[in-house]
């Protein structure tokens, strides 16, 4: 486990500016519940509490359902004190100490098909049943509740509402106005200047790269320079990181661009405005992927710069390798 | 593909639809990127880089806004089971949403909602990040020309 987890460790613990440590949370939510809730007593996990909560809060449930027969020789006093605690606020102001019974159960029943979890530790409330399978059924049900208050927090609104029916529909309302966001951005994005041209997928991938300044916006000029691009089509992708809670989980993306080193005489900055007080800015960054490469291994390459929780861009796409070159320095134009 | 074009004609309206259309795909996949561990990203994906004819729309696969429903088979049941097909059917719109859906339990679907909320919100910062990017140039540049 340790050298997993190590490599996920040390990118955290990088700098700022390294745009892993977003990789390296959500890497953790992938990792299977009992490995999550190691990591939780290593020394060296990131100290943010705000990633600390979250990952709490998944391991709750994870030692809940299951605990590693790996790491516990007696399971019975394996799970550690920390999901115990919170049941014990989940269990609410009804539970008296004494008619609680703590049951191990052993999931010879992999009813819920969590092949991964052999073990559940569920405490039985006064005066409920306490058989294997409702044992399952309530483990399963907390599971599922946990699950959707974390949902609930993530949608805004949502914490007030009470009731699953409705704090679904407010879930599912929230997905579609996002979904129906990207549309109408895209479509926007797709209006905004005929001379620039996102183009699709098929150039995506391509070849040799531009590299740039700063990106940000500002009540700045945008600088009257710009790189000339000669070669094949080249892409780059700048992502933003949004909101304040997106901030302590992941960061500002990477875009990686690169010019040919024979053009150059000029950069192009532009600020990027902060939509959001936190937002920050991207930065355009030295690549280190130069001259033409097949396109799969470029992708694998770029894709590497990515955080799982970042987002990459959008793609500047040149296509057309005959477009005109950018004349005067005074123009901003790109043509693709 | 250039046109200088001051006023929306039919013709350009297509283009920018086009372009949109390739846009968005740029978008999904950029959004399937961010977190290619999840398996709503690969599902994204694999819906992405299927055949054009099989690639559905993700907004227009949608179902409309919620309301209460009235269960279709008339019930002389308790309310609890009412309530129950209620969350259910919402559950399976919910699945319908996020990409790879149909095929999670529902609390790995939660989880990978959580997650996919989290994404889109943040590709749609970039993007209206860009989009404000792009609308500054071309007030700034259009006397340029």
């Amino acid at each position: 486990m340790e050298d997993e987890i190590q490599p996920l460790l040390n990118s955290a613990s990088a700098s700022p500016s390294v745009p892993t440590s977003g990789a390296s949370f959500t890497a953790l939510l992938g990792l299977p519940p009992n490995r999550a809730v190691e990591l939780l007593h290593e020394p060296t996990f990131p100290s943010d509490p705000a990633l600390v909560d979250r990952a709490a809060r998944f391991s709750v449930f994870a030692a809940a359902a299951a605990a590693s027969a790996s790491s516990a020789p007696s399971p019975e006093m394996s799970p550690p004190p920390l999901p115990e605690a919170t049941k014990k606020r989940k269990d609410g102001g009804g539970s008296n100490g004494k008619a609680k019974v703590k049951k191990g159960k052993h999931a010879e029943e992999d009813t819920d098909g969590d092949n991964k979890l052999p073990y559940v530790h569920v405490r039985a409330r006064r005066g409920q049943a306490t058989d294997s399978h409702s044992l399952a059924e309530r483990a399963r049900r907390e599971k599922i509740n946990a699950r959707m208050k974390l949902l609930q927090e993530l949608v805004p609104g949502c914490s007030k509402i009470s009731g699953t029916a409705l704090v679904l529909d407010e879930i599912i309302n929230h997905v579609q106005y996002l979904q129906r966001q990207v549309e109408y951005l895209s479509m926007r994005l797709a209006a905004v200047n005929p001379r620039i041209d996102f183009s699709g997928l098929d150039t995506f991938l391509s070849a040799t790269t531009m590299e740039c300044g700063r990106l940000t916006i500002g009540n700045a000029k945008v600088g009257t320079e710009l790189d000339q691009q000669q070669q094949q089509p080249v892409w780059s992708e700048v992502g933003v990181s949004d909101s304040d809670q997106m901030n302590s989980t992941t960061n500002s993306k990477r875009s990686q661009i690169q010019l040919p080193q024979n053009q150059l005489q000029h950069f192009w900055h532009v600020d990027l405005l902060n939509t959001q007080s936190h937002l920050q800015p991207s930065v355009w960054e030295r690549d280190a992927v130069t001259g033409s490469t097949a396109p799969h291994v470029q992708r694998e390459e770029q894709q590497s710069f990515v955080g799982t929780g970042a987002v990459p861009l959008l793609a500047f796409d040149r296509v057309n390798p005959v477009a005109p070159p950018i004349q005067s320095n005074q123009q901003l134009k790109m043509e693709l | 593909m250039e046109s200088p074009l001051s006023e929306v004609s039919p013709h350009s309206q297509t283009i920018i639809e086009e372009r949109g259309k390739r846009i968005k795909l740029a978008a999904e996949i950029s959004l399937a990127r961010s977190s290619s561990g999840r398996h709503w990203a690969r599902a994204l994906r694999r819906r992405i880089y299927r055949k054009p004819s099989q690639r559905e729309c993700i907004v227009k696969k949608s179902t409309p806004p919620l309301k209460k429903e009235v269960p279709l088979v008339a019930e002389v049941v308790a309310d609890v089971a009412e309530e129950k097909e209620e969350i259910e059917d919402k559950v399976r719109a919910l699945q319908r949403l996020v990409p790879g859906g149909e095929e999670m339990e529902v609390d790995r679907l939660f989880e990978e909602t959580a997650d996919y909320i989290e994404a889109l919100r943040e590709q749609v910062g970039v993007m209206r990040a860009l989009a404000c990017i792009l609308d500054g140039m071309e007030s700034r540049d259009g006397d340029k020309l």
